[in-house]
């Protein structure tokens, strides 16, 4: 079963138009939404909350097609947006007396083990937080719950290494229950690198690609080389490339790799990187 | 529900106390003064009451709470509602409260003709039932910049053609005006009611289509 199932949804706004994203959040996994500012991370997420209407397509989450319309099936969910907006003059211990009336699962003692784990300050209201320990207060909110599926959306943004890797530790330890799925999505492809089971990239609102994450980093090679030895390449093996006037450097599937060439393992960021740059400077020659 | 109320409950103890105690300082002001100037005093009590509303609904707005609410297990009919729940509920105590204190004072002055107190009373049901079934609506439509100034454009409006209906001898107006202040205070309740249960679903209507 799938956590998230998005099919060929359209979503336009007067600026940017969301075109035919398919993808699909194996239970149990963790999806990472790789794309640059304003690649439509957040309205996919928007989309999948229920918080806009798309114009086409299908959307299930935990086997509901309009959370809108069930609000309930949010019990299930835990979300930290790009910016936490809890009551600012709340402290964090009433932030919890205040969850605790929204949500009937909410268990108490899982929230306060959380804000000591996350150090997050008992006598201080919200407002008056660091943008990290809001963040901090954000993801206890969220975990306390019991949620099935977590999303997050930039939630690892503008935050320092430290309070980082705490997240992505936290993460980690949340998919240990084999139900428990999270979709996350950022520009900072190093932190989904650590702890996705598949990416999906996003470029100007649509799907790139997705896939499993070992699988793209275990298929595909780096190979710089000359513009004659790129076009001994077959264009099916090439997932991006960007021709300078010293040659060429491209990202290739392992089995397009021309014998000879030496071919280096590449990041998700480098994979991601090409295909987006790649693609501007083919529309750029065009 | 019982989280947007208890949010609502502590916003306003915390940030808008200043529009109750207004409120307690004119109903003080009203009951040491009665007669013509303490009945409008205690009006601009009511009106402090109402603008609570419109505070609230600010500040949800500026915190970002209402976008926050997207991601809890709540409708937004519930949303809606709930400002519907706290404002009616805090204006109706305010009103009931008025009527005590006046009746209490009006006993303790030796005079046993209440006729006064209600009358005000109702002309505080209407002017604050109806000033927060105009501005919830257009506060959720427009938000709190655009919003304040379209709801006095509408209220001018209001006042304005029923200003015209009095000076121009409105038959139904003289009629309803000319009968005894029980059947007056009915009709106006109800004309309130019907304009509050309009104003509700209209304003869910609003924030069901609205996008985040």
């Amino acid at each position: 079963m799938n956590a998230i199932d998005i099919r060929n949804v359209f979503k336009s706004y007067p600026e940017f138009t969301m075109q035919d994203v398919t993808l699909q959040l194996p239970e149990g996994m963790i999806l990472g939404l790789i794309g640059e500012n304003g690649s439509g991370k957040t309205t996919l997420i928007k989309l999948i909350m229920g918080m806009c209407k798309k114009d086409a397509g299908a959307i299930e989450v935990l086997g509901c097609s309009d959370l809108a319309g069930n609000p309930a099936m949010k019990e299930e969910i835990g979300v930290v947006p790009d910016e936490v907006f809890l009551p600012p003059f709340m402290k964090a211990e009433e932030i919890g007396v205040l969850a605790a009336k929204f949500y009937r699962s909410w268990d108490a003692a899982r929230y306060r083990e959380l804000l000591d784990m996350l150090r997050i300050p008992l006598k201080t209201p919200f407002k008056d937080l660091s943008k990290g320990n809001k963040m901090r207060c954000g993801f206890a909110c969220a975990l306390s719950h019991r949620p099935k599926l977590l999303i997050l959306d930039e939630a690892t943004a503008g935050l320092d290494p430290i309070v980082r890797d705490e997240i992505l530790d936290l993460l980690t330890d949340f998919t240990r229950q084999e139900d428990h799925s999270i979709l996350i999505s950022s520009h900072i492809v190093s932190d989904l690198e650590r702890v996705c089971d598949y990416v999906t990239f996003l470029h100007e609102g649509s799907v790139l690609l997705t896939q499993e994450k070992d699988l793209l980093k275990e298929e595909c090679r780096k190979i710089v080389c000359s513009v004659r030895e790129l076009s001994a390449i077959p264009q099916e093996a090439l997932v991006g490339k960007r021709e300078t006037p010293y040659g060429a450097e491209c990202i290739v599937r392992k089995w397009g790799v021309p014998e000879g060439v030496n071919a280096s393992p590449v990041s998700l960021e480098e994979i991601y990187v090409m295909m987006v740059k790649g693609e501007a400077h083919e529309r750029a020659a065009i | 529900m019982r989280g947007l109320l208890y949010k609502h409950f502590r916003t306003i103890a915390k940030e808008m106390w200043s529009f109750l105690l207004l409120c307690a300082v004119f109903y003080a002001v009203a009951f040491f003064a009665p007669g013509m100037e303490g009945n409008t005093t205690a009006i601009y009590g009511m009106l402090m009451m109402s603008m609570v509303i419109t505070s609230l609904l600010r500040s949800d707005e500026t915190t970002g709470w209402r976008r926050y609410c997207e991601l809890l297990p709540i409708s937004r009919k519930e949303v809606v509602t709930s400002y519907y729940l706290v404002n009616y509920g805090m204006l109706t105590g305010a009103i009931l409260l008025y009527i005590v204190l006046m009746s209490l004072g009006k006993v303790w002055r030796g005079s046993a003709d209440l006729q006064n107190v209600f009358s005000t009373a109702l002309v505080m049901v209407a002017v604050s039932f109806l000033l927060s079934a105009l501005s919830i609506p257009i506060t959720l439509k427009f938000g709190s910049v655009k919003g304040p100034a379209i709801h006095f454009a509408v209220t001018f409006m209001i006042v304005g053609v029923g200003i015209s209906l009095l000076n121009n001898g409105d038959k139904m107006v003289e009629t309803v005006a000319g009968m005894p202040l029980a059947i007056t205070g009915l009709i106006m309740i109800a004309v309130t009611a019907a304009a509050v249960l309009l104003s509700w679903m209209i304003s869910v209507r609003v924030y069901e289509k609205k996008e985040y």
